[in-house]
């Protein structure tokens, strides 16, 4: 079966996520990626998304993280305050799982503003609730188009801290670090990859591991899964 | 306590030029008539307060009714950017937009803190980032016991809350339900309160996870069926997903936004139930 | 789905001395009453105990189990307020406390309710107006004050986070796998203390399919999450002497023998042999 680099990275970005893990989900490609891990090896994955659904089952991909749908097919439903407050800093989330506009060598996030602060090139969304996501989960995992404008450094603007990042998929590998280590090292290439496209999709000197592996292509089981998600919010994301 | 009124008469008693007004909803239960209540009316130089500004605010900011915007998260959620909030900030138009920005978590204890009637709340988060660089209601703060450093955020006080809920008894009691995110804390920490709901009851039944906002901590109640459209209100209408995908397209010309404005929102009449 | 099904003493073999347990209920209502009958039974010692006090702090603390009590009253409750003919103060905590057996950490009401939400927040403290111009800040050398670092500059209580080891509470209704309801008039602080804690155990009349367990609630009465609930036990008269309204009233004769218990030695443990006999 054919598939496309963004297939490639979802199915690969699914694939960080075990069975019975909590997994608090941020939308866009976090949520694709963990929707899939849910309908392939991992159907007791516990889905958490900000709007306060606690276990959200969605039948189909939602559109936003408010959509009618999690909060139908969630365990609980709770409030902004509470899901901040006691789901999320008390520190009951295995994973935090996020996209991002900019990120830097050590995996810190960008998603407030391109340029400077004051006048800025680009005015994305803001913070949401990515820093706390990145400090408050046990680990992280970034899910990213690799490109000289995502992978800079420095960042315009430091939204996010990335110590608790232990994983970055992008459309051409991924990023992992070491326990203690400050720097990500390119660790796995997609199929068709190679290290001069990593680096040449990077805004800093790539580092990248001896034992460089490379990614199993998606299976017919996963292609298939992931193309059954609703298409019409696929295609937006 | 709260009177039954109709939505221009809850607006004009209730929404001020220059006040704090925070229109609060999590991606459900909207209040877009409101909104656009507001709009029609003319109010100006609103600081706008919401932790999810989406395709409301950018109809708001793209009208010029806000002076500054007070959030944490600025987006078409899974469609992309907000044309009207980012031409205000990127270029000024139709007028400079002045920004206080937070993580979702501080926005969420900020208003605990007003609805508590505390100056300030205590959370884990913002260390090490630059979002404190960039506002004064923000500051460390020492814990007392173990001296470890946490972040203090400051109560946040709105002039008026506005939201959108699924029913009201005759009493101007509210009961909403399904998503209810920040809702009941934005009201109770503010000054004044208005509510729109989906229909007027003889009696609020019980429903899970339900959350009660009693009449005499709200100003304002109005009928307005379909008030949250094309966000939803569970039980009662679905999220319009198809518009929020064709509020990319209407908003990101500065003249096919104002018309459409013109024609969906200041030639229309309130409902005056 | 996980059981998590289990006895009074699996849950006390999960329970380690010096370890700080908090006791859910009020007073003298829907008390885990059988689980505190089995830390009464066991080796377990030096605890300190978390609780809107009644029957469960007074037993432990003349079985002799208590280091220190952190509470925000410990009453006999009910009859106290109604009769005259009543006591009104609780024999058991009194001689403890009066003796210097047991510790003291007195707070009062919204005070402990902030320290469990701060400890299920995982922050060290909460501020609060609560208890300021008291005397808690001069005699509960626990408490401090913190200043706003803000233009009010306004002085507050800073109460701690009460983090507990453990949770202890009694339901009317669970599913085996920890969702629970509460029948009666009050869901009391139940659900604070399972979240304030790492482990939490709850008792409960009857354990039910997960679908019957709204049958005879209303939705707003399922407050047990099983995200918080390590075990369930099921413990039909659980609560006594303490009430578990609908199901029971308070068990008048078990509780004045629990009352005069605190007198002497022979009456002890007459209480313990009627409790027992349960």
């Amino acid at each position: 079966m054919t598939y496309s680099t963004d297939e490639m990275m979802t199915v690969a970005a699914a694939r960080h996520l075990a069975n019975g893990e909590v997994c608090f989900v941020g939308i866009g490609l976090p949520s694709r990626a963990a929707n899939l891990a849910r309908r392939t090896h991992a159907p007791g994955l516990v889905l958490v998304y900000e709007s306060g659904t606690i276990g959200a089952k969605p039948r189909s991909l939602p559109l936003s993280i408010g959509d009618g749908e999690l909060a139908e097919t969630a365990d609980a439903v709770v409030s902004v305050p509470e899901i901040f407050n006691y789901w999320l800093q008390a520190g009951r989330m295995d994973v935090g799982f996020l996209g991002a506009a900019q990120i830097d060598r050590r995996g810190d996030i960008n998603t407030t503003v391109v340029g400077p602060y004051a006048k800025p090139t680009v005015r994305l969304p803001g913070a949401g609730g990515a820093p706390e996501i990145a400090t408050s989960c046990r680990r992280v995992i970034v899910i990213v188009r690799q490109s000289p404008r995502t992978f800079v450094d420095p960042l315009a603007f430091r939204t996010s801290v990335g110590d608790r990042v232990s994983t970055v998929i992008t459309d051409l590998g991924e990023l992992r670090r070491e326990p203690g280590s400050e720097e990500l090292v390119l660790t796995c290439l997609h199929p068709g990859a190679t290290v001069e496209m990593a680096r040449a999709a990077t805004g800093w000197t790539l580092l990248v591991a001896d034992d460089l592996g490379e990614t199993p292509p998606p299976t017919a089981v996963e292609l298939e899964a992931l193309r059954s998600l609703r298409p019409a919010a696929m295609a937006l994301h | 306590m709260a009177v039954l009124t109709s939505l221009a008469e809850a607006i004009t008693a209730n929404v001020g030029d220059g006040d704090m007004v925070a229109l609060e909803g999590f991606t459900h239960l909207i209040p877009f008539a409101a909104g656009h209540e507001i709009v029609r009316q003319g109010r100006q130089d609103l600081t706008l307060v919401r932790m999810t500004p989406d395709v409301l605010y950018d109809q708001l900011i793209g009208m010029g009714v806000a002076a500054r915007l007070v959030f944490s998260w600025g987006g078409n959620p899974g469609v992309g950017s907000l044309h009207r909030f980012r031409d205000a900030v990127e270029h000024g138009w139709p007028r400079p937009l002045q920004l206080e920005e937070h993580s979702h978590a501080g926005m969420a204890n900020r208003y605990v803190a007003g609805a508590s009637g505390l100056p300030f709340a205590v959370l884990r988060g913002y260390v090490g980032t630059d979002l404190v660089d960039h506002t004064a209601n923000v500051a460390p703060l020492a814990c007392p016991f173990t001296g470890e450093r946490l972040t203090a955020v400051a109560a946040l006080r709105p002039d008026v809350t506005v939201i959108h809920a699924q029913q009201a008894d005759r009493a101007g009691n509210v009961q909403l339900w399904g998503i209810c995110g920040v809702q009941k804390e934005a009201v109770l920490a503010a000054r004044r309160a208005v509510v729109t709901v989906e229909e007027v009851v003889e009696e609020l039944q019980p429903r899970p996870g339900a959350i009660v906002l009693p009449g005499w901590v709200l100003s304002a109640v109005a009928e307005v069926p379909g008030g949250a459209q094309p966000s939803y209100a569970q039980d009662y209408s679905t999220r319009d997903n198809a518009f929020y995908e064709a509020w990319d397209v209407i908003s990101r010309d500065r003249d096919t936004f104002l018309g459409w404005m013109r024609t969906h929102v200041l030639d229309l009449v309130p409902s005056t139930t | 789905m996980a059981d998590k099904r289990m006895t009074p003493q699996e849950v006390v073999g999960r329970l380690e001395s010096g370890m700080t347990i908090g006791i859910g209920g009020w007073g003298s209502r829907r008390k885990p009453m059988a689980l505190v009958k089995a830390i009464v039974q066991s080796d377990l010692r030096d605890l300190t105990v978390v609780t809107f006090g009644g029957p469960d702090l007074g037993i432990l603390c003349t079985a002799g189990k208590v280091k220190r009590a952190v509470y925000a009253f410990v009453a006999p409750d009910v009859a106290g307020a109604t009769n005259k003919n009543s006591p009104v103060l609780e024999g058991h905590f009194r001689k403890a406390r009066q003796s210097g057996a047991i510790e003291d950490e007195p707070y009062d009401e919204g005070m402990v309710l902030l320290g469990l939400q701060a400890a299920a927040w995982r922050v060290p403290f909460l501020p609060t107006r609560v208890g300021l111009g008291s005397d808690l800040l001069r005699d509960n050398p626990r408490l401090k004050t913190v200043t706003s670092p803000f233009d009010d500059g306004e002085e507050l209580i800073a109460m701690p986070a009460l983090e507990l080891d453990a949770a202890l509470v009694h339901m009317n209704r669970a599913d085996e796998r920890g969702n629970a309801v509460y029948l009666g008039p009050d869901p009391y602080f139940d659900d604070l203390m399972l979240a304030a804690a790492k482990v939490g155990f709850v008792s409960t009349e009857r354990i039910v399919d997960t679908a019957e367990l709204l049958k005879e609630a209303p939705p707003q009465a399922l407050r047990i999450n099983r995200a918080f609930v390590t075990g369930v036990v099921e413990t039909p008269g659980g609560a006594a002497p303490t009430s578990c309204e609908p199901d029971y009233e308070r068990d008048e004769d078990l509780h004045a023998k629990y009352m005069a218990a605190a007198k002497s030695d022979e009456a002890w443990d007459e209480f313990l042999a009627a409790w027992e006999a349960k």
